[in-house]
């Protein structure tokens, strides 16, 4: 009898090409999938710059002070971006995967996994920059209180940074010491 | 402008200082350390550059109305970001650059500014954990 599951079929179709074939594509997709996190902050940075104009058209004499933290708030919320490129380009110039031993549909889902999990980024990059935004607002309404509004934003975006990592890690260990294989 | 460029200054200053004590590490413990002190030179210079780059950026986007200050950093982020890419791409082709000393020196810069910012008064966080109800 002809088998009806369309899962049982598409995956007895994808098993029919080359291994390193199916593990390549699954690649591509996890290195396209890790690259959305890059929009995180490209959405904070947008927001703190959106609110360090409104600080400094409320109070333009507070101009140096709101662009300083802006500066600083900014350049940290730039990083979840940065280390979703090093996973996608890592993907794509130095795939670990392609010469493991094991099942190649889990090799294969682990690069996509690895992908899936750096979109995570997102939420660092539009979190710090938000903290930012609001850093900026206040710098402009309180000026006096700078250094303690600029330590306070810093500690939340500390903070903020860790989901990130963790997503870096896990995209880490499915590349390049996959405990999954073992298990098969 | 160039309203920010005592901070700049600080921090590239602190990029080198803390890649000069990365590269003294990197000596000992890599076997070939020229590629990885070179990786986190390049690096570092990138993102001190980039950093400056920022830093025009925001300068321009706060005397701008709030919604088009909005659109202008998005893009640039974008621009900064595509750099970042291809410095990245470069270091893992050329095999004469460690990409692990590119991607230390791409990030030392946030961890200077997380030192020099946060780090830098311990009473801030012995405040956040005094107890209060005794008083």
């Amino acid at each position: 009898m002809e088998n009806t599951n369309f899962i049982i079929q598409f995956l007895e179709w994808l098993m029919s090409f080359d291994r390193a074939a199916v593990i390549l594509a699954a690649t591509a997709i996890g290195t396209g999938l890790a690259m959305i996190a890059g929009i995180g902050p490209g959405i904070g940075q947008g927001f703190a710059a959106g609110k360090g104009a409104e600080a400094v058209s409320y109070n333009p004499k507070t101009s140096k002070q709101v662009t300083t933290v802006m500066l600083l708030g900014a350049a940290v919320a730039e990083t979840s971006g940065i280390l979703s490129l090093v996973i996608a380009l890592i993907m794509l110039y130095g795939n670990p995967m392609v010469n493991l031993s094991g099942g190649a549909i889990v090799i294969a889902a682990s690069a996509i996994g690895a992908g899936l999990s750096m979109i995570a980024g997102i939420g660092p990059g539009i979190g710090q920059g938000y903290a930012a935004g609001k850093s900026t607002e206040m710098t402009g309404k309180r000026p006096k209180h700078q250094s303690s509004i600029v330590r306070t934003m810093f500690l939340g975006q500390a903070v903020a940074q860790t989901t990130g990592i963790y997503a870096m890690i896990i995209a880490l260990v499915l590349m390049f010491a996959n405990p999954l294989i073992n298990l098969l | 402008m160039g309203s920010t460029l005592d901070i700049q200054i600080r921090v590239a200053k602190g990029v080198l200082i803390f890649n000069s004590i990365i590269a003294g590490i990197g000596f000992f413990i890599f076997n070939e350390w020229v590629p990885f002190i070179t990786g986190l030179l390049f690096g570092g210079i990138i993102a001190i550059l980039n950093f400056r780059l920022l830093s025009l950026t925001l300068e321009k986007a706060v005397v701008m109305a709030p919604e088009s200050a909005q659109k202008y950093a998005t893009s640039r982020y974008f621009v900064r970001f595509l750099l970042y890419g291809v410095v990245i791409f470069i270091s893992i082709k050329a095999n004469h650059i460690n990409v692990l000393g590119t991607i230390l020196g791409l990030v030392s810069l946030k961890l200077v500014i997380l030192k020099t910012e946060l780090f830098n008064d311990f009473q801030f966080f012995k405040n956040i954990f005094k107890r209060k109800e005794g008083k």
